[in-house]
C-alpha cells in the first residue's frame, strides 16, 4: 500500500456517527481518522492544531485514511 | 489552435447582444468545439480523473494550464461547503463510491449555445461526459446555489485569497509543481477500469447529430448506461 504525505493546516473536523472526519487547507477531500490505537493521539493532535491554527504533516493512503501525525 | 480540424477564434456570426446568458460573448466558444476541447481534455494520461476523493485543484489548474496554451481565456467554477450541519459537498459517483469535499473546483469556458446566448459552461471530466451549467454541476455535488460562483483562471474567488487552493496563495509557476506532484501521487492511485461518468444533455445532443464525431465514450471513461454487460461464464458442458 502506497502512502502520501502532506503538511497542511486543519480547517473543519467533523464528528459523526463514531467518525472523526478532518478538511484541510491544501485539500478539498474529507480526510478520515480509522479505528486504530492511534486513533485518540491523532484526534487530539489535529484538535490542537486547528486550535492553534497551526500546519501539521501527516500521512495518509487512497481512501484518505490519515495513517500517521509526525 | 485546433481539436479535430475546429479552429478556435471570437465568434463573429450573427451573436445577439441581448441574448440572455451569464457570459461574455468575447471569448465564447462554439458548442461543439467545447465538447471537442472537453473530449481532449477527459482522455488526458497525464490527469487523475479516475480519482475523486481529492485532487480537483490539481486537474482544474492542468486543465486550465491547456486551455491557455490553446490561447483560450478559462474561467475556474468554485464550489464551497456550507457552514451548517451536513452542508459539506457530496456526490455519489456512477460506480456507488461516496466522496466529500470541502470544496470542488473546475475549469470552465464561455460557450455560446444553439439559441445564441452565452452561457459559462464546467467542464469536470472526472464527474461528467460533457459540458455542464454551472447549476447542474452545483447539484450533483450538493451545492447550496449561494456558494458556487465562477472566477477567471488568476484570480481568487471572491472572498478567498488562492488560485490554485482557495485559502492559500501561491504563485503560479509553484502552482504547476504542486499540481504535477500531485496527480503523479493519485494517477497511481486511480484504478486502471474506465470511470463511469454522469451523462449530459449536450453529450447526447451531439451523439445524435454526429454519431461518428461524439460518442459516449471515451479511451478512460464511460457514460451511465453504456457500460458493457459483464458476460458470465457458462460451463462448456452441463456438470
Amino acid at each position: 500500500m502506497t502512502t502520501a504525505q502532506s503538511t497542511s493546516a486543519v480547517q473543519r473536523i467533523r464528528q459523526e456517527d463514531n467518525k472523526f472526519l478532518v478538511s484541510f487547507s491544501m485539500h478539498s477531500g474529507y480526510f478520515k481518522v480509522p479505528e486504530s490505537p492511534l486513533m485518540p493521539e491523532m484526534k487530539e493532535r489535529l484538535l490542537k492544531a486547528q486550535k492553534n491554527n497551526e500546519e501539521i504533516t501527516f500521512t495518509f493512503d487512497k481512501d484518505l485514511n490519515i495513517l500517521k501525525v509526525l | 489552435m485546433t481539436i479535430c480540424g475546429m479552429k478556435k477564434g471570437p465568434i463573429t456570426n450573427s451573436f445577439n447582444s441581448e441574448a440572455q446568458g451569464n457570459g461574455t460573448n468575447e471569448d465564447a466558444l462554439p458548442l461543439e468545439f467545447a465538447l471537442e476541447l472537453f473530449d481532449d481534455l477527459a482522455d488526458r494520461s497525464d490527469i487523475a480523473f479516475g480519482y475523486p476523493n481529492d485532487g480537483c485543484y490539481a486537474r482544474a489548474h492542468k486543465m486550465c494550464s491547456r486551455m491557455m496554451s490553446m490561447d483560450l481565456s478559462p474561467k475556474k467554477a468554485w464550489a464551497f461547503e456550507g457552514k451548517g450541519f451536513k452542508e459539506w459537498l457530496h456526490v455519489e459517483m456512477p460506480d456507488g463510491k461516496k466522496v466529500e469535499w470541502s470544496f470542488h473546483v473546475a475549469p470552465a469556458l464561455s460557450v455560446q449555445m444553439p439559441d445564441g446566448t452565452v452561457q459559462d459552461l464546467v467542464l469536470d471530466p472526472g464527474i461528467f461526459d460533457g459540458p455542464v451549467t454551472l447549476q447542474e454541476w452545483g447539484e450533483v455535488i450538493h451545492a447550496a446555489p449561494e456558494n458556487l460562483q465562477i472566477a477567471l483562471f488568476g484570480l481568487a474567488p471572491e472572498g478567498h485569497k488562492g488560485t490554485y487552493i482557495p485559502d492559500s496563495p501561491m504563485l503560479n509557476d509553484y502552482a504547476d509543481t504542486r499540481a504535477e506532484e500531485t496527480m503523479r501521487t493519485y494517477l497511481d492511485w486511480q484504478g486502471i477500469a474506465p470511470r463511469v461518468v454522469f451523462p449530459t444533455r449536450m453529450r447526447k445532443q451531439f451523439c445524435q447529430m454526429q454519431p461518428v464525431l461524439f460518442q459516449q465514450q471515451g479511451k478512460t471513461w464511460v457514460s451511465v448506461g453504456q457500460q458493457k454487460p459483464v458476460m458470465k461464464m457458462q460451463p462448456a458442458f452441463g456438470i
